[in-house]
């Protein structure tokens, strides 16, 4: 099976990192192909890279995540697009739902919890809710 | 026979004419002047000579007119044989203007013929140039007016009570009816009354206490009265009316005036009303008030005075002004008093002395009114505005603390909880790689505290939010003894380890409308505790009971107690009774406080009662229906 291409947008470093690292452990499943660090960013790495599925933070500086994903999913409907995010209200994940996002998970989180999500959203539901 | 007979008749007639002093005159069916009596001739028309006008027409004969006056009624008064009346104006011929009424009176044969007419001439000239006056006068008038004759009909209407009445003279000239312009049922109005020369019982009876007799005027009443028919919103009318007599005194009808006086009542009425707001006003201003008559008296006081000196009103009135001032104080006070420059009020701050000889520090401005000759001082408690200036920024520094709480809680939530991400994150990595057993226990360590630390931050989180009103309440029908029975479920684990017995008592049926969410965590919270403050073999019991309105809920366990000076002070934030570094439990003293803050969102309320050592209770309310 082909391997999940897979972009992340995120501004923190260390977060970059820690996730490519998660990644790693499931490199036969999974391959980051780029990263983002604003909206504005992530909407065109997206178009550059045509990516399997998308990691979204949403407090970001040029554009947000709740605009970059419907700046995507507006263009590309079948894009997969999981946000992570550490503002865990109801009214947070009601405006990623609205905006389109397949996936919520929030920090922090466990290598598990991150491959659990990504497992689900390449699942048969297609869904990391 | 008859012929003597009828001049002998003839004979006692003219007889009876020359010295009668009536003046009359009889004329035959061809109106040629039979004879004229001997007042005819000597008062009335002392130039004509009798022979002169014998046998001639009497339009000739007596008015030197060439043809017979114009609707002369003589033919007629000799073909019916009825009565008439002429009114006219006649020029004489010796150059004069008479104003003549005339009666013809028929005079019969035996036959029942009538053979001639007897003219009764009576001079009205006076009484018709008085009456010509008259109309001048009220037709002249801007007042409206109008005047009745002594049988009631309006003889005058002039233009000023037309466009007052609505009433066009024509209507009304001739008739009785004054009475429409007025009222609504036939009655007589004040011209009426006076025409009759009605006793003061009368005017009594159609408007009470609201006449008076006229002070100008004699005979003349005046009343002011309210009429509801007149212009739509009616009128408030002051009239007057006054008999009107002829040269001997004889009431021969009444003059009414009108003054529409509406706008003036309605001013008044203002000025009641704006007297009596100033009067609220000076009552109820938080400002001490005192007006000061022109001998330094003191006329009034409002309640602030009575506070601010200890005096009541009673006592304050009448006091000399000098009295409330410091002796120390009085000639700056005094200059102030006696400035009178219209630029601005003279104010200047003064010792006040009160009844107790207690002194407050007052500022005064004193307000000239020179029209009424007093003064309103108004006074100002320096004290206690400095008091209340002190406690505002008092107030204003809180409200900055806190809101630099809220903005420093909201800071820490997300600095402290975006570290706490990588510190997860990693210990999950290093649990991927071969991990001896001890080096296992570490990250296991640092995964249990991590997830305790997350615990608190989001407590954190949850206070800012309520505090910053950000709250939404989801709510549905929560089944109580569902939660109760979950809640102790979950717990098992915990007090199983601790050999502690749970028991609950939630009636099933029991529902509150209200949010989930929220409802499980005040009963996790409390239950929790509850496991975490009792002894090993202890036991907790919960009890909820239906009030109708709320249910109340206690929690109770038989664990250490809290002593009773910090009972009230539990559901304060960051409190926490054990501040030893020994202490068991780990906690940031947020569970609680967070715990009322979701009962408050219920409607209800949260208290404990404990005995140290014995145990603890704590109860909460809910309301049933949301709120």
């Amino acid at each position: 099976m082909r391997k999940k291409r897979v972009l992340i947008v995120e501004d923190a470093p260390y977060m970059r990192e820690m996730m490519v690292e998660m990644l790693n452990h499931a490199k036969d499943r999974y391959e980051v192909v780029g990263f983002a660090t604003n909206g504005k960013e992530g909407v065109e790495k997206y178009r550059e890279l045509k990516p399997d599925l998308v990691t979204m933070d949403l407090v970001m500086e040029e554009m947000d995540g709740i605009q970059a994903i419907k700046k995507i999913k507006q263009e590309d409907p079948n894009a997969l697009i999981l946000v992570i995010t550490a503002m865990d209200t109801p009214e947070n994940r009601n405006m990623a739902m609205e905006a389109g996002a397949d996936g919520y998970l929030w920090k922090p989180f466990t290598i598990n919890n991150l491959l659990d999500v990504l497992e689900r959203m390449f699942g048969k539901d297609k869904s990391g809710w | 026979m008859i012929e003597r007979g009828r001049e002998k008749e003839r004979d006692y007639f003219l007889r009876i004419l020359d010295i009668i002093e009536e003046t009359v005159f009889v004329i035959d069916r061809d109106l040629r002047i039979l004879d004229l009596s001997k007042g005819c001739l000597n008062r009335f028309i002392p130039h004509i000579e009798r022979e002169k006008v014998i046998g001639k027409r009497c339009y000739e004969g007596l008015w030197g007119m060439g043809e017979v006056c114009e609707g002369c009624p003589v033919s007629s008064v000799f073909e019916k044989g009825e009565a008439a009346r002429t009114e006219r104006f006649f020029s004489l011929p010796d150059g004069t203007n008479r104003y003549f009424d005339i009666e013809w009176i028929p005079v019969f044969d035996e036959h029942g013929e009538v053979i001639r007419v007897i003219g009764d001439i009576r001079d009205i000239t006076k009484r018709k140039e008085a009456e010509e006056k008259l109309a001048e006068i009220v037709d002249g008038s801007s007042i409206p007016t109008f005047v009745i004759n002594n049988e009631h009909k309006i003889t005058h209407w002039n233009t000023a009570v037309e466009s007052l009445t609505g009433l066009k003279r024509e209507e009304v000239v001739g008739t009785d009816r004054q009475w429409i312009a007025f009222y609504a049922e036939k009655r007589p109005v004040m011209a009426d009354l006076i025409a009759d020369k009605a006793p003061a019982s009368k005017f009594k009876d159609w408007y009470g206490d609201k006449y008076k007799m006229s002070s100008l005027i004699e005979g003349a009443y005046e009343a002011i009265d309210f009429f509801p028919m007149m212009g739509g919103e009616g009128k408030w009318l002051l009239f007057t009316a006054a008999p009107l007599k002829d040269s001997e005194g004889t009431v021969i009808g009444a003059m009414e005036t009108l003054q529409d006086i509406t706008e003036r009542k309605e001013a008044e009425e203002e000025l009641k009303n704006a007297e009596e707001q100033c009067r609220t006003i000076f009552e109820h201003v938080l400002t001490p008030l005192c007006l000061i008559e022109e001998d330094d008296t003191i006329s009034t006081v409002n309640k602030e005075f009575e506070t601010l000196s200890g005096y009541s009103r009673e006592e304050a009135v009448g006091k000399k002004w000098t009295e409330f001032v410091a002796p120390e104080d009085l000639e700056k006070v005094m200059n102030c008093y006696h400035n009178e420059k219209k630029e601005e009020l003279p104010c200047c701050g003064f010792k006040f002395v009160g009844r107790e000889g207690d002194i407050t520090d007052v500022k005064v401005s004193i307000e000239h009114i020179p029209r009424r000759k007093i003064r309103v001082a108004s006074l100002m408690d320096l004290t206690k505005l400095k008091r209340e200036e002190e406690l505002s920024a008092i107030c204003e520094e809180l409200k900055e603390l806190d809101d630099m709480k809220k903005n420093f809680l909201n800071a820490a939530y997300h600095e402290l909880r975006s570290p706490l991400t990588p510190i997860v994150g990693y210990a999950s990595l290093l649990k991927c790689d071969e991990l001896g057993d001890k080096q296992r226990d570490y990250v296991s360590n640092i995964e249990k505290y991590a997830e305790q630390l997350k615990g608190q931050i989001n407590r954190m989180l949850e206070l800012a939010r309520i505090d910053g009103g950000e709250i939404a309440m989801t709510l549905e029908d929560v089944s109580i003894s569902g939660i109760v029975n979950d809640v102790v479920k979950s717990f098992k684990p915990l007090w199983n380890d601790k050999e502690q017995t749970i028991t609950t008592h939630a009636p099933e049926g029991i529902v509150v409308r209200g949010d989930k969410q929220k409802i499980i965590a005040i009963f996790t919270n409390l239950i929790l505790n509850a496991i975490k403050y009792t002894n090993e073999g202890g036991r907790i019991d919960i009890m909820v009971e239906d009030r109708g309105e709320d249910i109340r809920v206690c929690v109770a366990d038989t664990g250490i107690g809290i002593p009773e000076k910090h009972l009230p002070k539990i559901f304060e934030r960051f409190f926490m009774v054990n501040t030893s570094l020994t202490r068991k439990s780990e906690s940031l003293g947020l569970g609680l406080s967070i715990v009322k803050e979701y009962v408050k969102l219920h409607g209800g309320r949260i208290w404990a009662t404990s005995e140290p050592g014995k145990g603890s209770k704590f109860f909460f309310t809910l309301l049933k229906k949301e709120i």
